[in-house]
């Protein structure tokens, strides 16, 4: 145990984790964002374990009860507990938003890769469709994808997760065309590697750390999309403890119980400024010319 | 390459747009599961009703037939027949779109007016507590659900202090004003009614208020990284060098040439705006396209929500050409865009 945990150490000792650590270290965006992060991690990862309190259970007597040192955020309605109901949906919320960016970004570097990779005709047909997605409003089209697939958490993220694939598409293929001329890639098809060889070998790692930026960034706005949705009646359907699917459940209250609605709103806001701070933290990091722009 | 190469090869992108846009929103509402001709027709009207409104409507016809008669009614300005209001799509739409138009403009200046100076001080203190705190604001901004915003201001302005009203566009013993854009403020203010002015206005604030919060922050960080740039210009040193004040040099020199790069954010802003506007208006009961489409939403009314995907993809295309254009029109140096 003691051997595998110093195994696992060393990497903190790594000169260029090192090195990284310290530039890190400099930027208040980036640790603020990072250290807002664990928060939530703990918060919501963690604590529902520690807490083992059920989000559904019902309590009618307690119905609507204000915060208080035994519920932290008030109850609802039917007198569950809003604070074990943040927690859990924590995990819900942050969860759909990975899932989503995960496979936006997996599919979208896939094709972009492929498309640069290629070139010509299938090249031109692919970025000209993208560029026809990409001229129409992504959320607007998002609702409108979502309302004809029917109101359910996965359909809006089946929405979202389309609607959003067209950016990677786009970053992944202008990546790729600057890759594409270098020498190891003309080294590779030289001796004969294939397309798919071409992409997963050496383009794909070469072209992610634009990408890994621009999904960080976009887990916050996901997140905000999905809670959207649920808002409107697109997303999760009661009574999945989805935030933002409790802030909607909470409207009808809002002017006597503003508890009811606030607390998952604070948390939407929370997590999405921690992801936002990280990304543009990142981005610093990994761009010099944007450094202390952003 | 000169503006009006520009203007032609986006309008021909722009009828490759409406072309996929209409191909997209055919497609999305034959995904739909149900039958539409059941939905116009009603719960309790009998087969052979169904089977004659699904021939009246096309609907029995070949996919590539209904695409032709879809695209064919959209060229002409038919959107369909609204399945909850049993008006044509496009009607409803004009005649809601005056309010959003209206909230939306209101919110883009008040994102202007807070986002600009915040942008500037922030670039001109770069890294100062007022460009910290600057930042701050934006990512705040940038991370706010509208809605949940929405929701708070409610609270605080009209449920707690009683200051603003809470919903609707005027007072119930106010009526509107004879009508000449269908925006209530221009309206009332061009035929003279003032008292109906300032009501409307009353009613615009949280709206407004709600929609442009977010805007600021992205206003701020455009604004702040083009004054960056302008600011290490040598024509500031100069000017610096010359003996002008500071003040003058960033407002009269700097900000100009910051603000042009700075107007496509504002096309981009837009599409943002009206979807921000269907959440807002959702909450502040404010009859608008956004209520219109949440309503619509929630009756599985899909031309409804199809037609407005349409006309709000092409106002984005359309008004982001009209920037581009001023862009080119102000920068006399770009000649490579397109």
């Amino acid at each position: 145990m003691m051997a595998a945990m110093s195994q696992y150490l060393t990497v903190f000792k790594n000169p260029a984790f090192g090195r990284t650590w310290a530039r890190v270290r400099q930027s208040p965006v980036t640790v603020t964002g990072l250290v807002m992060l664990v928060v939530v991690v703990i918060l919501v990862g963690l604590l529902p374990f520690f807490l083992g309190t059920d989000p559904n259970a019902i309590n009618l007597r307690a119905r609507l009860s204000t915060p208080s040192w035994q519920h932290p955020f008030g109850t609802d309605e039917v007198g569950r507990d809003i604070f074990s109901r943040v927690m859990h949906g924590g995990r819900i919320s942050i969860g759909v938003a990975l899932f989503v960016v995960a496979v936006s970004a997996t599919i979208g570097t896939l094709i972009g890769g492929l498309s640069g990779i290629f070139g010509g005709k299938v090249d031109t047909l692919i970025m000209r469709l993208m560029d026809i997605v990409l001229a129409v409003p992504s959320l607007v089209l998002t609702m409108a994808l979502a309302a004809a697939l029917g109101p359910s958490l996965w359909n809006a993220m089946v929405a979202i997760t389309l609607v959003r694939i067209p950016t990677y598409v786009r970053l992944a293929r202008g990546q790729t065309l600057v890759v594409r001329e270098a020498g190891y890639i003309m080294a590779s098809r030289v001796f004969g590697a294939r397309s798919g060889q071409l992409l997963g070998l050496h383009v794909v790692p070469n072209i992610m750390s634009p990408i890994l930026v621009q999904a960080t960034l976009d887990i916050g706005a996901v997140i905000l999309m999905v809670a959207g949705l649920s808002f409107i009646g697109l997303g999760a359907q009661p009574p999945a403890a989805e935030w933002g699917a409790m802030v909607s459940a909470g409207r009808g209250y809002i002017l006597n119980q503003w508890w009811y609605s606030a607390f998952p709103g604070v948390a939407i806001l929370f997590t999405s400024i921690a992801f936002n701070l990280l990304g543009d933290g990142i981005r610093d990091l990994t761009d010099p010319r944007q450094k202390g722009r952003s | 390459m000169n503006i009006l190469v520009v203007l032609r090869r986006r309008l021909m992108f722009l009828v490759l747009v409406i072309f996929g846009v209409s191909l997209i929103t055919f497609t999305i509402s034959h995904m739909i599961p149900g039958d539409p001709a059941r939905l116009l027709a009603g719960d309790r009207a009998s087969d052979e009703l169904v089977a004659q409104m699904r021939e009246n409507l096309g609907l029995d016809q070949p996919l590539y037939v209904q695409y032709g008669r879809y695209i064919a009614g959209l060229v002409q300005g038919d959107l369909g027949t609204s399945i909850r209001t049993g008006r044509p799509v496009l009607e409803d739409i004009v005649a809601y779109f005056p309010a959003t138009l209206e909230l939306v403009i209101v919110a883009l200046i008040f994102s202007i007016l807070v986002g600009v100076p915040l942008g500037v001080a922030s670039a001109v203190w770069r890294n100062g507590i007022i460009d910290q705190l600057a930042r701050t604001f934006a990512a705040i901004g940038i991370s706010t659900p509208a809605f949940w915003l929405g929701l708070l201001l409610l609270v605080a302005f009209y449920g707690r202090l009683g200051w603003f009203p809470g919903s609707g566009r005027l007072d119930a013993g106010i009526a509107p004003p004879p009508t000449i854009t269908g925006m209530y403020v221009f309206d009332s203010l061009v035929t003279g009614q003032f008292k109906t002015m300032i009501n409307a206005i009353w009613h615009l604030v949280l709206p407004a208020l709600c929609l442009g919060f977010v805007h600021v922050g992205v206003i701020a960080r455009q604004i702040r990284s083009a004054m960056l740039d302008q600011l290490s210009e040598d024509y500031v040193r100069t000017a610096r060098a010359s003996g002008l004040s500071k003040a003058r040099v960033i407002l009269i020199h700097a900000l100009p040439n910051a603000a042009i790069p700075s107007v496509t954010v504002l096309g981009l802003a837009f599409g943002d705006l009206l979807y921000g506007a269907v959440l807002t208006e959702t909450i502040f009961a404010w009859p608008g396209m956004g209520a219109y489409v949440v309503n619509s939403i929630q009756a599985l009314d899909f031309p409804a929500v199809m037609g407005f995907t349409v006309i709000v993809s092409m106002a984005y295309v359309l008004v982001n050409l009209a920037v581009d254009l001023a862009y080119i029109a102000l920068d006399p140096r770009i000649k490579e865009v397109g």
